[in-house]
């Protein structure tokens, strides 16, 4: 285990800055994810870290260690690899037990770490087969095999399970939970997926363009983003915006009228002045379905629907303004019928026209209490 | 008709049109090794066989020539130069492929132009240097030159199939802890064996097979390879076309029995499995 202090760095491209100054301490023992959309820097990011990517300026600390310009053993870092990346002229026992092999472990300490860790990750009875007599659940085991046996102080995942099927990436995202428990590792896991970023964090990094756009438990950043960019980043499917603005402002509320005519009354934490544009965020499973008559509803027509069993997304469109609305109640609604809906100003976010969040918490998000206080 | 049954006869058209390719292309070997068991009066018959034959051309060569020593002249030359310019070649390109050392692409560009120059050319200026060196009549004669002429082919295939191998595996090596060399030897040249192989026959067969610069370079009898042999039995007053296409099929035969013993190491797909494709 380690603290790694990513101390301002930059990162260019020749002319091209793909990571302008930055800055993160991750502590020890902690699942960090970063996550952003493609081109966002993560991955560079994430090999600036493990000391395959040369940092431009800035440095890397390792428990308080400058590492900048340490190659990736010094630095006590292993890395699973999008690609799987495993030797293929070596078997499975071997590419587990080849970090060992080259840090001249005694052979019976190879064969006794290589043994445990295929026990663990279920690969014992594969152990003299090649990679490529391996499906592709196998292979990415043995890429976290190869990375656990040389006991890191960081260890590093880059995307690795972008290149698995849907039913065995849960398999796997189920895996690594257990594996983060068991390892008690501090651990950098790179993805695009929201769902592995929300399931597996002690604390996600939201990057785009190269900048930490947010850093924050997951419930935080669901309930509490930043920015319209982590607001409709985090969250599937995204959170509705809707436009507005500003029509009164009483000490810490604010009156807003939404483009398409309803007006809410939302708290706010930063000062806004009457007359100002605003985005109103609301997330697809927050938007209530109304009864008829009832106070505050305002009637939107459903263009099309979605029923997944479990859920039913209902895609709405009200003048220019289009909202998704996510029911999880099982009722009936058909596309072309017009329905009443109400929007809770207790679960509404608010962002200005720089896109920062102006509202304050909303009513539903609490920090979780842990079980055992729960029911003391 | 079913799948199975179209599969079999599909086979069978591609089997009988590669032997049919195949018989082609070996009729010259044929005729070497036919020329070689006819009798002086059967030699110029235009037919591919002849009957009856005779060994007595393979047991002139065998008596006239000291053929082991030469033998053992060419398997010293070739050895030493293949394993010289797949080493040398193999670093050179895992140089300019992996490490992208400063300055390799330059030199890289630099030795692909010997490729264009003619040996015929080069062989004044080289039998001067190897005077002056003291060279002639030496192993080292015509292994430097041979290995300096062979690297640069050599070069160009192993750096584009070095090119061609998964980056990420180079960097888990680093990660693995690797320095460059062992970069090298575990991972790199692994990885690009058919290349090797490919690359250790052609040389092979290329040094075994050079007769020019040899003959500039040895005039002593006792340092003679195999090359050279033929010449005795093709003169301008003089031909015995028998024995002269029975020491060709003793030098060829060398080349068959490598070809026959590592051709298993041309294995196709070694890095399935490497890489999510």
């Amino acid at each position: 285990m380690a603290t790694l202090t990513i101390d301002k760095i930059t990162k260019a491209f020749g002319n091209t800055t793909v990571i302008p100054e930055l800055s993160l301490t991750i502590e020890d023992g902690e699942f960090c994810v970063l996550v952003g959309p493609s081109g966002c820097g993560k991955s560079t990011l994430l090999r600036i870290i493990a000391g395959l990517e040369p940092i431009s300026s800035g440095r890397i600390l390792v428990d308080g260690v400058d590492m900048s310009g340490a190659e990736p053993p010094e630095r006590g870092v292993a890395m699973v690899f999008q690609s799987y990346a495993l030797y293929p002229h070596m078997d499975v026992g071997r590419n587990i037990g080849f970090g060992l092999k080259i840090a001249r472990t005694p052979a019976a300490e190879i064969v006794e770490r290589v043994g445990r860790a295929a026990d663990k990750l279920r690969l014992g009875s594969y152990l003299k087969r090649k990679p490529r007599e391996l499906s592709g659940g196998q292979r990415q085991r043995v890429a976290i095999g190869r990375a656990m046996t040389r006991k890191p102080k960081l260890f590093l995942l880059d995307e690795p399970l972008s290149n698995l099927d849907a039913a065995l990436r849960v398999g796997m995202r189920v895996e690594i939970a257990r594996l983060k428990s068991e390892l008690a590792s501090t651990m950098v896991y790179v993805t695009h997926d929201q769902v592995e970023a929300m399931t597996l964090a002690d604390r996600i990094v939201v990057m785009n363009g190269g900048r930490i756009e947010q850093v924050g438990t997951p419930l935080e950043l669901y309930h509490r983003p930043a920015n319209l960019f982590v607001a409709g980043f985090i969250g599937s499917p995204a959170m509705n915006f809707l436009n507005g603005k500003v029509v009164a402002v009483h000490g810490l509320v604010a009156t807003v009228a939404l483009s398409w005519g309803p007006t809410l009354v939302i708290p706010i934490e930063r000062h806004v002045e009457p007359g100002e544009i605003v985005t109103l965020g609301i997330r697809p499973e927050h938007v209530e379905l109304a009864g008829e008559g009832q106070a505050n509803a305002h009637v939107v027509q459903a263009s099309m629907v979605e029923l997944l069993g479990s859920d039913t997304f209902i895609y709405a469109n009200e003048r220019e303004e289009s909202l998704v609305i996510r029911d999880s109640r099982g009722r009936i609604v058909r596309a072309g019928d017009r329905i009443a809906i109400s929007l809770p100003a207790r679960v509404c976010h608010l962002f200005n026209g720089d896109g920062d969040r102006i509202s304050d918490a909303p009513a539903a998000y609490a920090e979780p209490v842990p079980l055992k206080e729960r029911i003391n | 008709m079913m799948p199975a049954a179209r599969i079999k006869i599909r086979s069978m058209v591609i089997h009988a049109v590669l032997f049919i390719v195949l018989g082609f292309w070996m009729i010259p070997q044929i005729y070497m090794l036919s020329i070689g068991l006819r009798t002086p009066a059967q030699a110029f018959d235009a037919k591919l066989f002849t009957w009856p034959v005779t060994f007595d051309n393979f047991i002139i060569v065998i008596r006239d020539n000291p053929l082991g020593a030469i033998f053992l002249n060419s398997l010293i030359i070739t050895v030493a130069t293949v394993v010289i310019v797949v080493a040398v070649s193999s670093l050179f390109a895992f140089a300019c492929a992996i490490l992208r050392l400063k300055g390799s692409i330059f030199l890289y560009t630099t030795l692909l132009t010997t490729l264009m120059v003619p040996l015929a050319s080069m062989v004044l200026p080289l039998a001067i240097l190897l005077q002056n060196f003291g060279w002639v009549n030496t192993y080292i004669g015509l292994i430097l030159p041979y290995a300096a002429l062979g690297v640069p082919f050599a070069m160009v295939i192993l750096k584009s199939f070095m090119e061609d191998a998964p980056h990420e595996l180079f960097e888990a090596a680093r990660v693995d802890g690797c320095n460059a060399w062992q970069t090298y030897w575990h991972v790199a040249l692994p990885l690009v064996r058919p290349a090797l192989v490919f690359v250790t026959i052609w040389q092979f067969i290329v040094t075994w097979n050079e007769f020019f610069l040899a003959l500039i370079v040895l005039t002593k009898s006792e340092m003679k390879t195999l090359t050279i042999v033929p010449m005795q039995y093709s003169g301008l007053y003089m031909a015995n076309p028998g024995a002269l296409f029975a020491i060709l099929t003793l030098i060829a035969l060398p080349l068959i029995l490598l070809y026959v013993l590592v051709q298993r190491a041309f294995v196709r797909g070694l890095l399935a499995g490497a890489v999510k494709g």
